[in-house]
């Protein structure tokens, strides 16, 4: 019989009934495993009598929160495999999901399903609340071999490694993700771990390994300062999971506010951790934060839990279950981070590539893109994150997609676009550009107007220059380092 | 368009897209009533920044200002010049 996660679950919450399991976001709202349990069995049945049939692949389109997590595992009940459609997309970027990712039928909001009209059949079907379930229309067919994965879930991406989109994870490869990352996490039924992330980018080894484990998850209901401290301190966290830009929020506040004696990690993942927001983090509330190593195509490789000052700024050492090796050119002290072990990704969706040809290609090892070097401890540091990719308040995308947008208009001729450090929220996205007649430099309101009809808010430019000449590096690629780029 | 209908605006459209309560206007409790969570935090911040040429420190970004969209807009006009 296939592994299937939320059987996981529910033999986790028939062992222990009434173990918290979520609580929030609202002030005195609670669920057990047992009563989550029941809301996941409701759902599944009327998303059965709605349609979802076992091997469907169905698109979730819903906001974080509790709901998000019943109807992801009352897909998977039915035996189906998820794929997000996060809501901060635009209608055109859901729409290229589509096109890539074959959808079966697709969980929505009802207030907001009208952003796939014309994908989805009209006039969904209620499931609970204000989820509706719809059959997708005729999209793009799914490749053969994925009848041959146990998949739970497809993440999209518009190109973590040139043209592949779509990562595919099976439940055993969750599971053993899961299970790896928990060598050094030792997440169990007396955790409670302070959530507030995007569901639709962080579920894999996170969500699942919390309800895998038994442990609790706290839902705050907003993301100032003040809230995080008090809600982790009101339910007993004992982990929190954010991106810098929340500890950053957590430390501004004036309160005076403490937190919770019962925390023991404090995560920070998304983007990397800047050494002032560590050390006044440190100086506040007397907490190492412990940075992890993410990344979609395998898990969590590395996790700093040493709670050591001196190793603040390191991802930590590389989990049991994970070999590294650097790629170093002869005296060079980093190199290209690659890894191999548990849990790595089944196949990239489109076009379809198992995990075996991916191997076979680059000799047993995945390369993750990312230049790390080693202490003589063995503690791994992060020189520079995915060399492109472009991470505004947690949010992640790549360059080419936004030049492709902006090259689309027609005054411009070649668009550059890269990420820069800004104070709050880790990168600000610039634009470089060429234009055809370089005397018709379009406003920088029209070309904001342009991108918005393509791009979610968070990938417009906040900056555009008009440049005589992009610039590119020896064997003929745009050269898209911010440092390079500010500095000529 | 006003600072405060350019959040109203916003506010309906991606928080109350099948209507917004009666009760919505510039004094509405935002925070208490549970309107702002996460997601529209920053939503609002990326908006009011490109719309208006200022940057939210993180000391800005406090329920004080986030209160209402009558405090929201107090803090624009703040950050600049009352413009």
């Amino acid at each position: 019989m296939k592994l299937n996660l939320a059987d996981k679950f529910f033999e986790r919450a028939l062992q222990h009934p009434d173990a918290p399991l979520i609580f929030g976001p609202e002030p005195n709202v609670a669920a057990t495993y047992s009563e989550f349990a029941a809301t996941v069995r409701v759902l599944a049945e009327k998303l059965i009598h709605a349609g979802v049939r076992q091997g469907d692949n169905i698109g979730l389109l819903y906001p974080s929160g509790r709901d998000y997590i019943a109807l992801v595992y009352a897909a998977w009940t039915c035996g189906a495999c998820v794929t997000p459609l996060p809501i901060d997309l635009t209608a055109h970027e859901k729409r290229q999901i589509f096109q890539f990712i074959h959808i079966d039928g697709v969980i929505a909001d009802s207030r907001i399903i009208s952003h796939l009209d014309g994908l989805i059949h009209p006039g969904g079907i209620a499931v609970a609340g204000h989820a509706v379930y719809a059959k997708g229309l005729p999209s793009c067919e799914a490749p053969p071999q994925l009848a041959d994965v146990n998949a739970g879930f497809i993440r999209f991406t518009s190109g973590t490694t040139g043209s592949a989109k779509g990562v595919v994870l099976s439940h055993e490869s969750i599971y053993e993700r899961i299970h790896a990352a928990n060598q050094v996490l030792n997440i169990g039924p007396a955790d409670r771990i302070m959530w507030v992330l995007s569901m639709d980018y962080h579920f894999t080894v996170s969500i699942v390994a919390y309800m895998t484990f038994g442990a609790a998850i706290v839902l705050p209901r907003n993301s100032f300062g003040i809230t995080l401290i008090e809600t982790a301190a009101r339910h007993s966290a004992t982990i929190i999971y954010a991106s810098p830009t929340h500890y950053k929020l957590m430390v501004q506040d004036d309160s005076g506010a403490a937190l919770a004696d019962s925390l023991r990690l404090t995560i920070v993942t998304t983007s990397s951790l800047k050494s002032d927001i560590a050390a006044a983090f440190h100086q506040r509330f007397g907490q190492v934060l412990n940075e992890a190593y993410g990344i979609i195509e395998l898990g969590l490789p590395a996790i700093n839990a040493s709670n050591r000052a001196d190793k603040q700024g390191s991802v930590g050492r590389i989990l049991p279950d994970y070999e590294l090796r650097l790629l170093r050119e002869p005296g060079e002290p980093h190199g290209e981070i690659t890894l191999r072990g548990k849990g790595m990704l089944d196949a990239y969706y489109f076009p379809w590539k198992s995990r075996n040809t991916m191997l076979q290609e680059t000799g047993g090892w995945f390369r993750t893109g990312d230049l790390g070097k080693l202490d003589d401890d063995g503690y791994l540091y992060i020189v520079g994150r995915v060399k492109e990719m472009i991470s505004v308040a947690g949010m992640k995308f790549f360059p080419d997609e936004v030049e492709s947008v902006l090259e689309s208009h027609p005054a411009i001729r070649a668009a550059c676009v890269f990420g820069m450090q800004e104070r709050l929220w880790g990168e600000a996205c610039v634009a470089h550009l060429e234009l055809r007649d370089a005397g018709t430099a379009p406003s920088e309101d029209e070309l904001r107007a342009h991108c918005k009809r393509f791009l979610a808010e968070h990938k417009i430019p906040r900056r555009f220059q008009v440049v005589e000449r992009l610039k590119y590096t020896a064997s003929g690629k745009k050269l898209r380092n911010a440092a390079q780029l500010i500095e000529n | 368009m006003s600072i405060e209908d350019e959040i109203l605006n916003y506010l309906a459209a991606e928080r109350f897209p099948d209507g917004a309560p009666k009760d919505l206007t510039n004094d509405y409790d935002l925070i208490d009533s549970g309107t702002i969570d996460s997601r529209l935090m920053v939503g609002l911040i990326v908006l009011l920044e490109r719309q208006y040429s200022i940057q939210f420190g993180s000391n800005d970004i406090v329920p004080r200002n986030f209160r209402s969209i009558n405090a929201l807009a107090a803090f624009v006009r703040s950050q600049t010049g009352g413009q």
